[in-house]
């Protein structure tokens, strides 16, 4: 009962979980950091090399210039992909002409990623270079992390705008002092939802899933049988 | 115990010549590959700056102040080095249209190439099914435009086409991006 109890909390947590691009001016407590912050030392790494660390920015100088950072590198970003029309092929199923001026506004003005200036708190993932398994080590603590803070009804989004470029990964590194030997993954914005979006949609399992080799159909049995390999 | 020494010692006389310019295309080659495979769609903006260390090894004196003088640096530079053959530019206005929306005015930088020594490499990676995804020929103008004039800019697209390369690079002012 207690298992079932547990399965379905993870699964609805995990659910749960949006990413919150507008923010309440409201402070987040020293105390629920920490707590995200566990949760990402308890996430795994290859060799247990534990290459994350992670910089807590409440200073709004910093905010805005780590904004300005994010909101140039995906501007540049979406530009070129208009320019080059994929952005359009991208899109080609969205035929409401408001939604879809929305849609290429946010993009092309880098505001999809600007925002970031705008959460109280960023944390900024940083990794070791000299381990095998840097950005995966990293992308499972930021999972625990943003799990943990819809846990506590906060608010978070996982931006790569900031340093998807390596022009911009510099610019933050320089910014924050990072040394050479770490690498910046990702930059969390936290704070209590202003506005909590809806759920995006999800592809079906079916769509996503594989029974013993890539393409094969997974037919999942139920009742707590076991599907039969080959 | 055998003796390591021998397996790393030099070869007793000099190589006959210079390795190959198809020797260094096929490591280049190697590793575009590898990290397209390791990055996929990610990997052109890891590449961005290579390119750079070359362009700003020559410690040019005098900061050009617009794109025709940045363009006709580089130019000269790659043209005296044996890089390009040729290169030619136009610059023009791209509004962004969807429909009966404009949502930005920017300049596009449409660059012609020939003759390019990276080109076995791009044509190689065509062949593999892969996109050509890194132009160090675009990054040196990029470097160029950056540093002297604080232009930044994005490659909108690589095509290649016989013995030219056709280019596409958005620009954008200092107060845009």
């Amino acid at each position: 009962m207690e298992l079932q109890d547990s399965r379905e909390s993870a699964l609805k947590l995990i659910s749960a979980r949006r990413s919150i691009r507008k923010y309440l001016p409201d402070p987040v407590t020293d105390d629920e950091l920490l707590l995200m912050l566990e949760a990402a030392r308890q996430a795994p790494s290859g060799e247990n090399a534990q290459p994350w660390r992670f910089i807590v920015v409440r200073d709004a100088d910093a905010r805005q210039a780590i904004g300005r950072v994010a909101r140039a590198g995906s501007g540049r970003r979406f530009t070129a992909e208009f320019v080059s029309e994929k952005m359009q092929e991208r899109f080609a199923d969205l035929h409401d002409p408001e939604k879809k001026a929305h849609v290429f506004k946010t993009l092309i003005s880098g505001s999809v990623s600007a925002f970031l200036a705008e959460a109280p708190v960023i944390i900024v993932v940083c990794g070791h270079r000299d381990v095998w398994d840097l950005p995966f080590d990293c992308a499972a603590a930021i999972e625990n992390m943003l799990i943990m803070a819809s846990a506590m009804n906060l608010g978070t989004c996982w931006v790569i705008g900031s340093v998807q470029d390596v022009r911009d990964e510099v610019k933050l590194e320089k910014l924050l002092d990072v040394p050479i030997e770490y690498k910046i993954i990702a930059t969390i914005g936290v704070g209590r939802p202003g506005r909590i979006p809806n759920p995006r949609p999800r592809k079906p399992l079916s769509a996503l899933t594989f029974r013993e080799r890539f393409g094969e159909p997974f037919i999942a049995t139920t009742s707590g049988e076991v599907s039969e390999g080959e | 115990m055998s003796d390591l020494s021998n397996s790393f010692s030099s070869p007793s006389s000099s190589p006959s010549s210079s390795p190959t310019i198809e020797y260094v295309n096929s490591v280049i080659l190697g590793l575009v590959k590898n990290f397209w495979k390791e990055r996929g769609g990610g990997a052109r903006f890891k590449v961005t700056t290579v390119g750079w260390d070359y362009f700003l090894s020559h410690n040019f004196e005098n900061p050009t102040t617009n794109v025709e003088e940045a363009f006709a640096r580089v130019k000269d530079l790659l043209r005296r080095d044996g890089i390009v053959e040729d290169m030619s530019y136009r610059l023009k206005e791209n509004a962004l249209l969807e429909g009966d929306q404009t949502y930005d005015q920017v300049e596009v930088l449409e660059l012609r190439v020939e003759g390019c020594m990276h080109l076995p490499i791009e044509r190689a990676l065509l062949e593999t099914g892969l996109p050509p995804y890194m132009c160090p020929i675009l990054n040196v103008v990029a470097c160029a435009l950056e540093k002297d004039q604080r232009v930044s800019s994005e490659i909108a697209s690589i095509t290649i086409d016989g013995n030219v390369c056709k280019l596409q690079m958005v620009l954008f002012g200092e107060k845009a991006f």
